[in-house]
């Protein structure tokens, strides 16, 4: 689950779509895979050394609604950019991690600043989504245990991924639910839940074949304290394993990415 | 005349004209009544804050690594903090100990996140945690020994994250090497905040501190209680030497509260120094009162010191007559005035004078004080130096004009009429 | 009359003591004088730096039920039609406020601020921000040059946080009203330190029509600060802008305090309700004052008395032969009280004029207590510059109380002589037996 950077709740439902296109020879019988095996598949399908994607994300709050159009890239475990293209108020800024930490650019002040680390659970851009969420390494594996089950709903038959932290694991969401369409397992929805409150949903959609891998290519968030409001973000192009040169990840390649077109 | 009868003669002398004495008296008890209360009442106020600073501090002494207190990175740590403590609480000069770490981290709760300061404490060592940091049990526990992931909030932080007992907190702070880490707490107890405590913390035991900072053995700090805090200067250099014994080779300070808190010590010299032009005024009013009452009084007795030395009183003998009179004076009112202000201290150090509800919020240097009455404090030093200034210039007071008397030939003080 | 003239002479009789005696008495007028200008002139420098920096001498604010207030309570901003508010008489400043979080630093390091959008030249004016100036200057009136940085005052305390000097620059993050993020560069061309801790460690002033823009916030503002020509007179202040506080919100909807159900319309408090542990601490002064007034002037007081006693203990002779030949006893203790006034009333007017000299001196001088510390900083607390001279003024001085207090407790003091004088014994007092 490294390298592709965003949303990592997805790409937990992208490896159990994997298994369904890797192991064509196992049907969807009432046998439940192993964890174990969703991971090694995991492991070796989505491991991609870097990507780029643009994106238009759109917010809705009770005060105000935008999209945004963005451009990111990631590479490794541990670089990743990605600069605004639109609106034109806001062209050009653009938020980098790399080995140095967290950094904001302000196009107007062609200026870098550095995010302190405590700034990480803000939200990305006025969205719904933290800085940590957009920007740190996938640690769901170390961080919590999780089990499949089959369930029911509307009439179709679901699998059901319930993570739970593991002891002493520094993370908010007491419980993560995945659910997926049990024929194909294309994943339908994430829950976080705090206890007994469910606190945000993510649904997935338009999933679509990119080199191989099926992407859902539009995610919506929604906040359950907050009625009304929601992120959604949709890759508009999205490709794995693109050469990226290695100055990208700089201050000066940021530079030279935000203040290009 | 013999000592003793002279003494004698002094005090008939005084009572003989019993309205000037009580005038004179009563000036003397007064002035010296109020220059003891103004004195103990300003004592009080600086006596609290500096007892607070050290409270704050740890001690009257602070180990802490060099650069600490300017940056509060963790780099800067003290290496076997727990074993160090303790090497340094078997020192004769010193009281107790109290190893501490304190983090600035940041709280996230599913719902929010909240910037604050994380204390991490040893209860052992410091038995009156909460009272020194204005703090109270509301819900829950303060310290759970054993439980890595327990952690107690001010209520004004719980409300922020919006968490109860039992929610999930995380911690992200910088560790010693700069690397962002996260650590994990459950709510385990809720604390209300007096009026002058800090309003946002979070409380954990040492342990939990050093695992979620990744600060191994060391800690951030250790307050150090000396049975003399009056020498902590000369004692620093003792105690630094002990640190230096122990962990050679570790950049390793040791600091005075007054060094930790240099903001503070200026704004109380200051604030004396002003205290002491006030009072130099009051003085300044108190002198001219007895001096004028005295000399009034010397004055009137021209034509009676004439009639003694016609009688054959030698001047020497009259100036020591008049000497023992003003001394038994002085002496008698001020004792009167001492208990005057003694009583007015007993009432206002028990009552209090009501200074409002809201108090007398003071900050200053990130020491806060929120009295809602003021009370009084006795320094003896310091009653000591006005009971003696009062005590000179009431002598002088009455000697100066005796000597000019004195110089009069008896039959000319004799005929005085004025 | 002819007690006046009487009284008069007999002072006169014995020019030392009288001097003495008047001389102690001016001694303590003119000391309080002095003290209360000191007092004075410090409780006001604090007010002063509150409500000029912080929050008026009335906040005018959006209405907000109760909730903690948010970047969305806002007021309407229009910069014409504040000219016609200025003309009111009891308005000495009407001051715009803009304030939102955000993110300021550089590659180094940031840290969350509080930017403030004010009017450069109001505040010029009116306010002690651009008078508690550490280094660099206050924020010029010029239209901001597009390319150019924003120019920024901050906190003294913030700028050493941050590393920052006069001209250095930093980059500046805000998640805007309307969501966008919005950034800037800034400019550093002044830092303040006013003793107030949040303003000191954590504010960030800029001009408020940029600061407008860079929150998305055009024509609006968060508050408005109001000075009043005369502190004493603030709710004729509120009654002289009512109109134009209706405007901003509509009729009825003006409130005078903090309710849970109003959430709309607009908020209105003077500076007591704002800060009332300021002003506490004001009447606290006060009261204290008047306990040393009464207890010093008891103390000078002893003086007069003695002489009085004195001086009749002297005049016994006289006085018998005034009362044998006719005079009333009452003509007699009238004549004592006569001169203990005359005296008590001499000696307040040299005092008076003693305390103004000192006051005057001083105000020229100034005294300069940090000498009494080795800290090099500044200690400022509550907008009090300890680490400065402090300078006396006049117009603190309680002039009048501690002269009218005399002469009226000279009256008592005079009590004891005159009631001696009234009861003696003609025969006795002759003979000069007692």
């Amino acid at each position: 689950m490294q390298g592709v950077g965003l949303f990592r709740p997805s790409v937990l439902a992208c490896a159990v779509l994997a298994t369904s296109v890797m192991l064509p020879s196992f049907t969807a019988a009432d046998e439940l895979p192993t964890v174990e095996e969703v991971t090694r598949h995991l492991d070796r399908l989505y491991r991609a050394e870097s990507s780029h994607a643009r994106l238009r994300m759109e917010i809705v709050t009770s005060r105000w609604e935008r999209t945004l159009e963005m451009e990111a890239w990631t590479q490794g475990l541990d670089l990743a950019l990605m600069v605004i293209r639109s609106p034109a108020r806001e062209a050009g800024t653009a938020t980098l991690r790399n080995n140095d930490g967290l950094w904001n650019y302000a196009p107007r002040a062609d200026r870098l600043m550095r995010i302190p680390a405590g700034m990480m659970s803000d939200g990305w851009m006025g969205s719904h989504f933290s800085n940590d969420d957009m920007m740190r390494e996938s640690s769901w594996e170390r961080d919590y245990a999780t089990t499949l089950r089959w369930d029911e709903e509307h009439g179709n038959r679901v699998l059901v991924a319930e993570s739970t932290p593991r002891p002493g694991a520094p993370v908010l969401w007491s419980r993560v639910v995945t659910v997926m369409q049990g024929d194909g397992w294309l994943p339908l929805r994430t829950e976080f839940w705090d206890g007994e409150v469910k606190r945000r949903t993510m649904a997935y959609s338009r999933v679509q074949e990119i080199q191989g891998r099926p992407i859902p290519m539009r995610m919506e968030l929604t906040p359950h304290d907050l009625p009304g409001e929601r992120t959604v973000v949709e890759y508009t192009s999205l490709a794995f394993d693109v050469a990226l040169d290695a100055s990208l990840f700089t201050q000066r390649g940021l530079r030279r990415e935000a203040q290009r077109r | 005349m013999g000592q003793g009868a002279m003494l004698v003669l002094a005090w008939r002398n005084l009572w003989r004209h019993r309205s000037r004495t009580w005038i004179v008296g009563s000036a003397i008890a007064l002035s010296y009544a109020l220059f003891l209360v103004v004195i103990s009442i300003e004592d009080y106020s600086h006596v609290e804050m500096r007892a607070k600073a050290e409270r704050m501090v740890g001690g009257a002494l602070r180990v802490e690594g060099e650069g600490f207190t300017a940056t509060r990175a963790l780099e800067h740590r003290v290496p076997g903090g727990e074993a160090l403590a303790r090497r340094l609480a078997e020192m004769p000069e010193v009281v107790a100990t109290r190893p501490v770490v304190e983090l600035s981290a940041l709280l996230s709760s599913p719902q929010n996140n909240a910037g604050g300061e994380v204390l991490g404490a040893d209860p052992e060592s410091w038995p009156d945690l909460l009272d020194d940091l204005e703090l109270s049990l509301g819900e829950g526990v303060v310290f759970s020994p054993g439980d890595p992931h327990h952690i107690a909030l001010t209520r004004p932080l719980a409300r922020d994250l919006r968490v109860g007992l039992g929610d999930r907190v995380v911690l992200t702070l910088s560790d010693p090497q700069g690397e962002v880490v996260r650590a994990l707490f459950f709510v385990g107890g809720l604390l209300d905040v007096g009026p002058a405590g800090i309003d946002r913390l979070g409380l954990l035991s040492l342990e939990a501190a050093q695992l979620a900072g990744g600060l191994g053995d060391a800690v951030t700090g250790i307050g150090v209680q000396l049975s003399e805090p009056g020498r902590r200067f000369a004692l620093r250099d003792t105690v630094a030497q002990v640190v230096l014994a122990e962990r050679p080779g570790a950049s390793i300070e040791v600091l005075t509260w007054d060094e930790v808190l240099p903001e503070l010590v200026a704004m109380l010299e200051v604030d004396h120094a002003s205290t002491v032009v006030f009072l130099m005024v009051v003085f300044l009013i108190v002198v001219f009162a007895i001096a004028n009452t005295m000399l009034m009084s010397v004055l009137e007795r021209v034509r009676e010191f004439g009639l003694l030395g016609a009688m054959g009183l030698r001047p020497s003998a009259l100036l020591r007559l008049v000497f023992l009179e003003g001394l038994l004076m002085t002496s008698a009112f001020m004792l009167c005035g001492l208990v005057v202000a003694l009583a007015a201290h007993v009432a206002i150090a028990t009552f209090g004078i009501p200074v409002g509800d809201e108090g007398l919020a003071f900050e200053t240097a990130d020491v806060r004080i929120a009295d809602t009455a003021v009370y009084s404090a006795i320094v003896v030093p310091h009653w000591a130096k006005a009971s003696l200034m009062v005590f000179v210039l009431s002598m002088a007071s009455s000697l100066y004009p005796a000597f000019r008397a004195m110089r009069l030939e008896p039959t000319e003080a004799m005929r005085t009429w004025k | 009359m002819m007690i006046l003239r009487l009284a008069f002479r007999n002072l006169l009789r014995h020019k030392w003591r009288s001097a003495l005696t008047a001389g102690g008495i001016a001694l303590a007028v003119g000391l309080l004088i002095f003290l209360s200008s000191w007092m004075g002139g410090m409780l006001k420098t604090m007010v002063a730096s509150a409500t000029e920096t912080s929050m008026g001498h009335v906040l005018v604010e959006a209405a907000t039920g109760g909730d903690v207030r948010t970047l969305h309570d806002v007021l309407p901003y229009d910069r014409g039609a504040l000219g016609e508010v200025d003309r009111q008489s009891a308005l000495r400043a009407l001051l715009p406020r803009l304030e939102f979080f955000g993110l300021a630093g550089d590659e180094e390091r940031a840290q969350v601020v509080r930017l403030v959008g004010v009017d450069p030249e109001r505040e010029r004016i009116a306010s002690s921000l651009a008078k508690s100036l550490r280094a660099g200057v206050w924020l010029s009136s010029r239209p901001r040059d597009e390319a150019a940085a924003l120019e920024a005052v901050l906190g003294a305390a913030l700028a050493r946080q941050l590393h920052a000097q006069v001209g250095d620059e930093l980059v500046f993050f805000t998640q805007a009203a309307d969501g966008s993020l919005g950034n800037d560069v800034l400019r550093v061309v002044g830092v303040v330190t006013t003793g107030h801790s949040v303003i000191d460690r954590a504010t960030v002033f800029v001009d408020l029509a940029a600061a407008q823009e860079l929150v998305a916030l055009e024509g609006y503002v968060h508050s408005y600060l109001l000075l009043a020509e005369d502190v004493r007179a603030v709710d004729d202040l509120v009654l002289g802008v009512a109109p134009w506080l209706e405007s901003l919100a509509g009729p009825g909807q003006v409130y005078r305090e903090a309710s849970s159900t109003a959430s709309e319309g607009v908020l209105v408090r003077t500076w007591q309700e704002v800060a009332p542990a300021l002003a506490e601490m004001v009447a606290l002064s006060q009261g204290v004052a008047w306990l040393f007034y009464v207890i010093l002037f008891v103390l000078a007081g002893f003086g007069v008395v003695n002489t009085q006693r004195m001086s009749v203990l002297e005049r016994r002779r006289e006085f018998g032969v005034l009362l044998a030949v006719g005079t009333r006893p009452a003509t007699l203790a009238a004549l004592v009280v006569a001169e203990t006034v005359m005296l008590a009333l001499a000696g307040a007017a040299l005092g008076l004029a003693f305390g103004a000299g000192l006051v005057l001196l001083v105000g020229q001088v100034g005294l300069d207590l940090s000498v009494f510390t080795a800290y090099e900083g500044d200690i400022t607390i509550l907008g009090l510059q300890l680490s400065e001279p402090m300078y006396t003024s006049l117009a603190d001085a309680d002039l009048w109380t501690p002269v009218a207090m005399m002469g009226g407790l000279a009256l008592l003091f005079a009590l004891p002589a005159a009631l001696r004088a009234a009861r003696m014994d003609a025969v006795r007092a002759i003979s000069g037996r007692t």
